[in-house]
Order: C-alpha cells, then structure tokens, then sequence
C-alpha cells in the first residue's frame, strides 16, 4: 500500500485488502459463535483463537510502517508493536483459557472471551482512523467532514461505558433493595408507592428529566446519572418483585417450617429461586441504559451521543454513525454477556422443565 | 409427647380458629387431626411449632411450654412434611434432605451416612437420586424425599399436613403403607392431619375429629366407628362406618378357628359326617401338611363315591383369603366369589380356620347395636 492517508478533507480510496480482511474477520466471527462446541478443549481453543488472528490483520493495511512491518495503532496512538506479536499473544491467551476452561465452565469463560474479542477487534476498527476515514469517505462523499475532531470513539466509549456503569451498579443496588424490602411483610404495604414510583421514573421522557436536572445538579455527569438511575429502576424493581412474589409460597413455608430463619430463608430459598427473573430485569434495565447514556450528551456528561449529537446538530451524518454504531455494538455486545452470565447463574435444578 | 391445654387461636377480627382445645398425643403415637375444612385442624398442628402463634392456652412440647424455646431451635426439632411437599427446587435432592442437618451445623460426613440412611428409607436407592433436582423426580418420589427431609435431623416429634394428599390414589395407599412401616421403626411422636377418613382409620392410633375449632371425639379409630359420639361424628364418617370397622378387624382375630375339614386321603363317608354334623353345605380338603388342597359339597360328597372325585381341586389362592387380611377383605372375597363361608390360609397356603357370612354378620349387627345405644 502506497497510497498517502491523512485526516482531512477529500475523496480517499477504500483499502481493497482491507475490505477483503474484513469480510474474513466476519465470517470467521459469526462461524466461530455458531460452531458447534467441540468436546476436545485443545480443538476448542484453537478454533477460537483463529478470530482474532483473522481479526487484528484488519488493522495492518494502513497503519504505520516501519521497515515493512506493520505497526499497530490505538486510536491515533502509534504503539510502535507490530501487529502479529499482537494476535499471537490473543491467540496463546485464548488457546490458555480454552484448554483450563473449555471442559470445566464452557458456558461463561468461553463465550466473555469471545464478547472481548469482538470488542477489541471492533474497537480497534472504530479506532482506527485512516481505515474509518476512507470507509466513511466513499459511502458519503458530500460529507464536510469524516472525522469526529474532538475526541477518538475509543475515549467516548470509555465514558459512555463508566455512564452505564456507575449508574448500573446504583439501580441495582437501589432497585434490589427496593425490591426486596417491599416484598418483607412489614414493608409490603410500601409496594404500591415504590410501584408507582418506579413506572413513574420510566414514564417521564429521560429528555425531561436531564433537562431538569441540569438546574439542579448543573452540568456534567452526574445528571446524566440521575437520570439513568430513574430510567433504569423500573425493570429492576419490577422483576425483582415479581421474582420474589413468584416463588412458591409452600417452598418458604417448607423452609419456616423446617426453622430457617428470615434472612436465611432471603438468601438461600427465595433469592436463588428468583435469581431468573431478578437477573433478566437487571439485563434488560443495562441494556436500555446503554442507549439511554446517549441522551447523557446533552448534560455534558460525554459518551458516544457527543458525536451524534454534535452530528445532528451539524447535520452531519458520519458523526452521527461514529456514535450509533458503536453503542449498537455495545449494546449486544453486553446483552450476550449478561445472557450468559444469567444463565450461569440461575440455579440449575431450575434450568430443568418440569 | 404434645400436650395440648385449653389452646385458643382468635384473629384480629374476632374468629376463632381454635376454640379451647385440650388434648395430649402419646409418645410413638400417630394423632390423626380429622374435620371439614375450617374446623381448625391445620391452625392447630402449625402451632405446634409455632407457625402461627397461640392466643391463649399453651402446647407444651416434651414437658416444655414451646414459646419458651427460640422458634428457630423448636421448628428445627420438629419435622416438617405438608400435602404441596415445598422441596426446595434449586437445591439437589441430597441438599433438600440435608437442610436441617445444616442448619444445625452438622458434620458433613455425618450428614452424608444421614442423607443416605432416609433416602433408602423412604424407599428411594440413594446413589440413583442425591444428585437429581425435585422437578426430575415424579411426585411419589417427591413426597418420599419430603418425608426424608422431614425426618433429617431425626426429630422426635412431626408434623404431617396431609403428606399423602396430591398423589394418586394407588401411590398414595403404597405411600400409607411403606410410611406405617417407617413408623414401626422410628416410633416417632406424629400429629397427621388429614381430611380423608379412610385415610385417618388407617393411620391413626387416635383420631381427633375436630369441629368449629372444637374436639367432637378422641378415640381410637375402632372406638370411633363403633360409638360415634354424635350425628356429626356419625355422618363424618359415613354411612359405610360398619363396613370401615371391618377394614379395621384382621381375619385371624376373629375366624372359626376349627374349620370344617376332611384329609385329601379321607374316605368319602368322613366328608359327609363333617357336613351333616356342622350342618354346612360343604368342607375343606386339606393334603397331609395340612395344606388347603380343594373343597367338597354336600350335593357332591352324597353322589360320589370317592373323595378324590367328590371334591373341586383349585388353587388355594382362588379361594381362601390370607389371616392377616381384613375381615372387610374377606367379605369382598365372599360377595365376589358368592360364598357363604370361605377358608382362611396362612401364607404357605395352610388351612388355618374359616370365616362365615353369618359370623361378618354377627360383628355388624353387634355393632350397630352397640353404637345405636349412645345418643345423638
């Protein structure tokens, strides 16, 4: 490759050995998630470090060069590593993990290293500038401008994801507690009002309360948080209550009757036989925040709804994309791993049909 | 042993569940609590181990007046089984058997020999189901492991909520009887609480017939069928009660115990002299181990000249019922064979006595004679 990449305005080919490297990059992701698991932990680890040695090449055709040797670069970041030591490090961790992991705990291990793959691959993509610019610059021709000039998608998504963390970790703690405690029988005659509350928080347009928020608290991040937190708690509470309500009343009796106390009979009978329902709302509750923290642009708590915000505004379309296709990304991405994760962590004696 | 004194139970609004209930179950005693629904049975057995607490009154457990033990401590020395079984679902069957043991932080070794110990009790193999879960288990299975969990700790006293109430009733007659047989092992204190009759004849020492929260009568099963206290009593247990009563007498305590026989190698004049002396229409054949070989008729025994071609050679099987069945079972046999008198064998098929039409009779009526001079 020859041809000269920079960041600025014009036509710029689309690497061809790129788009190749890309289309195998995908078809071996989407064979190794469908691929039938293989007994043997050895096979098993090798088909799925073939991902990202198919993956990181992806990087190569445009990045720096230093005496033929393609170096890899994050973001706009040259490490000055060449690529290759990369994927063979992805390759032996992946093969490592496999062999320990694949007989033991094929449903968890496996499939988060799989989601991480799929993360730094893309995000590699996405933060790799001169291949995103030539991409985005044969699609819309007419753009003014490719490239978002403020910040790099990695450093948005880095916000966007301490967004959904922070207020994650916040809803479900308050949301459980919630939960749990309007289901005790000294507190049950509370389940109306936090019922209320919480279809409340969700029925006000996250628009709205960001920009009441905003008087309040003032700008940045923590009205966005509180407006996440709002937003979020409705799945929470609502699964968590019905999860608990949904547990067999003659299993707790059973459980009082054989001298279990409350909070013995909290932690070992009812929260495990909940545990589906409580972690399926918590799931759906991350899921929604994720594109929900792209509203968190128009407090100033950053994130990648900055470039689509400032996209929109500018009508600029390849802004807009910078932002939505990365948190799409996300989104999946999360709600496949808070899949398995729920799925691990449901009890298995109720995995069984009755 | 469970005393009862004078026990009420009143709510908020005003009702009385139990209404001034005094009773006292025997140690190694199975006490049925029997009533129509509402008659407090369930509200007083779940104040035993204080479920739900009592009014006023006091149920000593062991000589001790249960409020002054901690409930925890008290429940977790009280077995527990209930008609919806409750077995915890997330948890393997080894785990659901092993909760109270945990509870009261056994060893685990201990636990293990335990675990195995009742589940091969109940009747189910051990290494075959600690590991599956409840829902992998059918539901006789399911109330045999609750019974097993019921009993973890070896608790000296259980509660039993109708344990047998949801299953089939084949399961549930084979449940009734594998459980009686437990029973003659473990000789544990047992408040049973049920609101099938049969249910309550066949696996009570006593029976509490209970109304309005109120004792109508304590007694034996036997006792209560033969002098029901009242109608009330009368009606619960039902128009059948005399042919109940039968289900109750076993065949050997009240059969002829001097049958009408005659020697397989007897000469055909000694049949007749057994028939024309008893006055019966027919005799017993027996071989030389005093084995029930055929039987001979009257009709038969004058036209014949021989034995062997006067009598009808059958299976004892076919026609005599075992000693240790119920009279009630020897009088399905009689009515569905249409005997008058039918031969009673032990279990190597030995003639051991008879029992007649006439003599089932004789029980009922006396019975009825008995039970009509109590007053309503």
């Amino acid at each position: 490759m020859t041809e000269e990449v920079t960041v600025t305005q014009g036509r710029r080919q689309v690497p061809v050995i790129s788009l190749i490297w890309l289309g195998l990059a995908v078809l071996l992701l989407v064979l190794s998630f469908f691929s039938v698991p293989l007994k043997d932990a050895r096979f098993a680890g090798e088909s799925a470090s073939l991902a990202p040695n198919f993956w990181l090449p992806t990087l190569a055709p445009d990045t720096n060069s230093r005496d033929g040797m393609t170096l890899i670069s994050v973001g706009a970041i040259d490490t000055g590593i060449p690529f290759w030591i990369l994927a063979f490090v992805f390759a032996g961790l992946e093969l490592w993990l496999a062999r320990i992991f694949a007989q033991r705990d094929e449903k968890l291990i496996r499939p988060l290293f799989r989601a991480a793959t799929v993360f730094l691959a893309f995000w590699s993509f996405f933060g790799h500038l001169p291949l995103w610019d030539a991409l985005l610059s044969t699609i819309f021709p007419r753009s003014p401008q490719i490239l978002y000039p403020r910040t790099t998608v990695i450093e948005l998504t880095a916000q966007h994801l301490e967004l959904v963390i922070v207020s994650s970790v916040i809803t479900i703690g308050i949301g459980l507690a919630l939960g749990i405690m309007v289901t005790r029988a000294q507190f049950r005659e509370f389940l109306p009002l936090v019922s209320d509350f919480v279809n409340a928080g969700q029925t006000v347009p996250t628009l709205g309360i960001v920009a009441i928020m905003v008087p309040i608290i003032g700008l940045g991040f923590w009205p966005a948080i509180v407006a996440l937190i709002l937003y979020g708690m409705l799945p929470v509470v609502r699964n968590a209550i019905a999860g608990l309500e949904a547990v067999d009343p003659f299993v707790i009796d059973s459980a009082r009757g054989m001298g279990m106390t409350p909070s013995q009979i909290l932690w070992q009978i009812e929260l495990p036989n909940a545990s589906r329902i409580i972690l399926a709302g918590i799931r759906t509750s991350v899921v929604i925040n994720i594109g929900t923290a792209a509203l968190g642009a128009y407090a100033g708590s950053g994130g990648l709804g900055v470039p689509i915000a400032g996209g929109l505004s500018q009508t600029i379309f390849p802004f807009v994309l910078l932002g939505a296709l990365p948190a799409a990304l996300l989104a999946i991405l999360i709600d496949y791993v808070l899949e398995r994760i729920e799925f691990v962590l449901t009890p298995k004696g109720l995995q069984i049909e009755k | 042993m469970i005393t009862f004194e004078n026990v009420v139970k009143q709510y908020p609004n005003g009702f009385r569940a139990v209404d001034g209930l005094s009773l006292e179950v025997a140690p190694g005693e199975i006490c049925v609590f029997i009533g129509p629904s509402g008659c407090g049975k369930t509200t007083t057995m779940r104040m035993v181990n204080r479920l739900i607490s009592v009014s006023s009154g006091r149920i000593l457990v062991e000589g001790r007046d249960n409020r002054d033990i901690p409930a925890e401590e008290l429940r977790r020395k009280i077995g527990y089984a209930i008609q919806q079984i409750g077995l915890f679902p997330h948890m393997t069957i080894y785990e659901n058997v092993a909760v109270v043991p945990h509870l009261l932080g056994w060893e685990e070794s201990r636990i293990r020999s335990q675990v195995d110990r009742l589940l091969e009790l109940v009747g189910l193999d051990p290494d075959e189901q600690r590991d599956k879960y409840p829902r992998q288990l059918s539901g006789g299975q399911q109330q045999r492991v609750g019974v097993a969990r019921a009993l973890g700790a070896d608790p000296p006293i259980m509660l039993m909520d109708e344990p047998f109430g949801a299953i089939d009733p084949i399961t549930r007659e084979v449940l009734q009887d594998e459980f009686l047989q437990i029973q003659k092992e473990i000789s544990k204190t047992i408040i049973f609480v049920t609101h099938d009759i049969d249910e309550a004849i066949k696996m009570g020492d006593r029976i509490a017939i209970l109304r309005e929260g109120r004792i109508v009568q304590f007694d034996t099963p036997d006792t209560i069928l033969a002098h029901p206290k009242n109608n009330f009593v009368r009606d619960f247990v039902g128009a059948d009660r005399a042919l109940k009563r039968l289900g109750l007498v076993r065949i050997n305590e009240v059969m002829d115990t001097d049958p009408p026989m005659v020697a397989y190698e007897a000469k055909i004049e000694e049949a007749r002299n057994i028939i024309q002396k008893r006055k019966l229409r027919s005799a017993f054949v027996v071989d030389r181990d005093g084995r029930l070989r055929g039987w001979v008729d009257k009709e038969a025994a004058e036209r014949e000249t021989s034995l062997t071609e006067a009598m009808a050679e059958v299976p004892y099987s076919d026609i005599a019922v075992r000693q240790n069945a119920t009279v009630r079972d020897a009088l399905s046999a009689m009515v569905t064979r249409s005997f008058r008198i039918t031969p009673v064998v032990d279990s190597k098929g030995k003639l051991v006595g008879s029992i007649s039409l006439r003599s089932l009779q004789e029980l009922v009526e006396r019975d009825d004679s008995e039970a009509s001079e109590v007053s309503p």
